[in-house]
């Protein structure tokens, strides 16, 4: 029974092992160094317990090799902690390139997922098994956080920005999904599953859902809904968006910035921060919800490569 | 005891409300921490109830958010941090450097009042109906979305800050200039160095919360946009700012505590402390670094990797004087003549109690380890490890038993 007890959650996705590799360093080295200080003092304040009442011990001595060793050897073991745990981190923080994207909308008290596909889900993200998937997220309201333990993630989800987080389940099965950011008297109860399919059944799931327009169709109706064309068209005041999705914009003050997911969030929604343009588009925050929003951007990025932008 | 000593020389509530003795004063703040700790502890008991079942035993979650959000802000703002510097630094300070009260005695006497007036206000937004934001109010929730108490709490904060601000200024100036003839820095207790190391925090930290709770209420009453990005604000911004002050604040809560210790164990081990002058640069260098690790708080906030790469850089580097200051402790151990009174149990508690504490920190300024970790029990039992069976203890220990010796 005390072999199953499970010091750590399941390991189920690819960074899982790594992370608890450092995790069990890490937890030997406070063992291993509260014992030693520990039994140090027992057997110091028992060797030299005082055993007569006027005792006065020798003065204290100083020992200069002794305090560099052991400021040298926890230094030592902190660089090699920190270079571990960096290079972990590092690596693990860019999303593989074939990475699925997700997308994730939170809310008090519950998290809205979308699939660029069309289906849509409430407190639940069904994912194929061994296939890298990149969750972009944003709230509704207050600071929430998208964490998994079994994947060993965790991203906050901000109010007016993306977060981003990626991972690659390796075992099938459900796993606990929570809220970990206290968001109010809902926070405790806004936790869910990500259910990790194999690939067949992800796709017989996806066909299974109800039929709702893949995420870049919706944002083309949005699209003509809202009149974007009137200004984004061909001669119109605004510049041709074909391929504006990933590529390289330059400002006004001669720098560049590339048009990611943020920066088409904040054309849509605040686009006199755009530098660069004059100041003549609208807003349309107040007009679209941070869902179709995405949808929005889902189309704009189906509208071509940045290879196929002509300037 | 001499015939007539402090205690004694007069008689009244006037004498007390009105004395500018720095050892009445710091009775005076006994007690106010005394009041404050049976507050927060009454909310930890009832919080530790609840959690007897899973669905919550005793209460609806708005209240136990209530009772964690008041537990916290209480025992950090209104206990622990005045408790070591204005109870015993107030007492001690002038003893230790032969000085006959502090720089500014009157001052000294403010800073309790103005204490005093930001517990009251505080107290009086627990009793209408409490807060539930959380201690660290992150907004947009304490803004814009929560529907409790947030002006009058943060306004009680602001404005008991700046009796930390008022002692830590009082403090330093008393260190520098009103010691004794031939008293050289190297001479001091390790008490008065861990004191100054805090004073410092307490002048350059204070100030921060003290804006940030402005901004607080600006956005909350006026609606002006600062942190809610609805009204074109940030809600990162905010995070930076608190934990910019929230960090060095909880060195506030250890450093005096283990200046506390240094002369615990000098005292019980009938010896000088050894390494004085590593554990002397280990206070101040612990009080200067901790200004730049706010960020380890932030790591899975969306702040940028590279940001958190030499947060965690800074986060490992302070771990390191803390280090020093427990081998020196144990040393000192060696060939001395170690009594067994209750007050060195304590401080040997303190040790043991504070270096595990202190080794799950190492979990959290590790950058990999920290993402599964974060908002996590994990790292209440960290802080609660430090807070309680280090500084706590001894805090208590001290009041109670006299202080060292």
């Amino acid at each position: 029974m005390w072999l199953d007890f499970p010091f750590q959650p399941r390991q189920a996705s690819t960074v899982s092992v790594g992370w608890d590799h450092l995790f069990y360093f890490l937890t030997a080295l406070a063992v291993f160094f509260s014992a030693l200080i520990f039994a140090t003092i027992f057997y110091l304040a028992i060797k030299y317990r005082r055993r007569s009442k006027d005792e006065i011990p020798p003065p204290t001595e100083s020992n200069l090799p002794l305090e560099l060793t052991w400021t040298l050897i926890p230094a030592g073991l902190c660089i090699v902690l920190y270079v571990w745990s960096s290079s972990l981190y590092m690596r693990d923080s860019r999303p593989p390139a074939a990475s699925t994207e997700i997308f994730v909308v939170g809310k008090q008290w519950m998290w809205k997922v979308q699939h660029p596909e069309g289906p849509r889900e409430i407190n639940e993200l069904h994912v194929p098994v061994n296939q890298p998937i990149k969750l972009t997220m944003t709230s509704e309201d207050v600071i929430h956080d998208f964490g998994v333990p079994v994947f060993r993630i965790k991203k906050d989800v901000v109010p007016g920005l993306y977060t981003t987080e990626w991972f690659e389940a390796t075992e099938t099965g459900q796993f606990h999904l929570f809220c970990d950011q206290y968001c109010g008297v809902g926070h405790t109860h806004m936790e869910g599953w990500v259910v990790v399919m194999t690939p067949d059944d992800y796709e017989r799931w996806l066909d299974s859902q109800a039929k709702v327009e893949p995420m870049a169709v919706a944002g083309g109706r949005l699209f003509d809904q809202l009149g974007c064309g009137t200004c984004h068209a061909a001669g119109g005041k605004g510049p041709p968006l074909a391929g504006l999705a990933g590529s390289t914009v330059k400002l006004q003050d001669g720098t560049t910035v590339t048009a990611d997911d943020a920066y088409l969030r904040s054309a849509i929604l605040n686009p006199r921060a755009i530098a660069g343009y004059s100041a003549i588009m609208p807003t349309f925050q107040g007009q679209v919800n941070e869902e179709e929003v995405l949808q929005l951007i889902a189309y704009l990025k189906s509208l071509g490569s940045p290879a196929e932008r002509k300037p | 005891m001499p015939h007539v000593h402090y205690l004694n020389v007069n008689y009244g509530w006037r004498s007390w409300l009105f004395t500018v003795d720095h050892k009445r004063i710091a009775w005076l703040y006994l007690v106010a921490i005394t009041f404050f700790f049976a507050v927060g502890g009454i909310a930890a008991t009832l919080m530790r109830l609840n959690l007897i079942e899973p669905q919550g035993a005793l209460m609806e979650p708005a209240s136990y958010n209530k009772l964690f959000t008041m537990h916290g802000l209480i025992m950090i703002f209104f206990f622990l941090s005045p408790a070591v510097p204005a109870v015993l630094g107030n007492f001690l300070i002038p003893l230790m450097l032969g000085a006959r009260d502090v720089a500014f005695p009157r001052l000294n006497l403010l800073s309790w009042y103005v204490f005093m007036a930001g517990g009251l206000v505080f107290l009086y937004s627990v009793i209408t109906g409490g807060l539930d934001t959380g201690w660290t109010f992150y907004t947009p929730l304490s803004t814009t979305y929560a529907n409790t108490n947030v002006m009058s709490a943060a306004m009680g904060l602001f404005i008991a800050g700046f009796s930390s601000i008022l002692t830590g200024l009082n403090f330093m100036v008393t260190i520098h200039k009103m010691r004794a003839p031939g008293l050289t820095w190297f001479r001091l207790p390790l008490f008065i160095w861990s004191l100054y190391a805090t004073s410092i925090i307490f002048i350059l930290a204070f100030p921060v919360i003290a804006i940030t709770m402005v901004l607080i209420m600006l956005e909350r009453f006026f609606r002006v946009g600062i942190f809610d990005p609805a009204l074109g604000g940030d809600p990162i911004l905010f995070q930076h700012l608190f934990w910019f002050f929230g960090h060095p604040e909880v060195y506030i809560l250890i450093l005096p505590s283990m200046g506390v210790v240094s002369e615990l164990v000098a005292a019980f081990c009938r010896k000088r402390v050894f390494g004085y002058s590593f554990i002397a640069f280990s206070s101040v260098a612990i009080a200067t670094i901790s200004f730049l690790v706010w960020g380890h708080h932030m790591f899975v906030s969306g702040q940028s990797i590279y940001a958190g790469l030499v947060f965690s850089a800074l986060s490992f580097a302070v771990a390191i004087p803390s280090a020093i200051k427990v081998f020196n402790w144990t040393a000192t151990l060696h060939r001395a003549s170690v009594s067994y009174d209750a007050p060195m149990l304590y401080a040997l508690g303190f040790i043991g109690l504070f270096t595990m504490g202190g080794l799950t920190g190492l979990f959290l300024a590790s950058l990999a380890t920290d993402v599964h970790v974060h908002d996590t029990y994990f790292v209440v039992a960290h802080f609660h490890y430090i807070m309680v069976g280090g500084a706590s203890w001894v805090t208590s220990e001290a009041s109670i038993i006299g202080g060292p010796r």
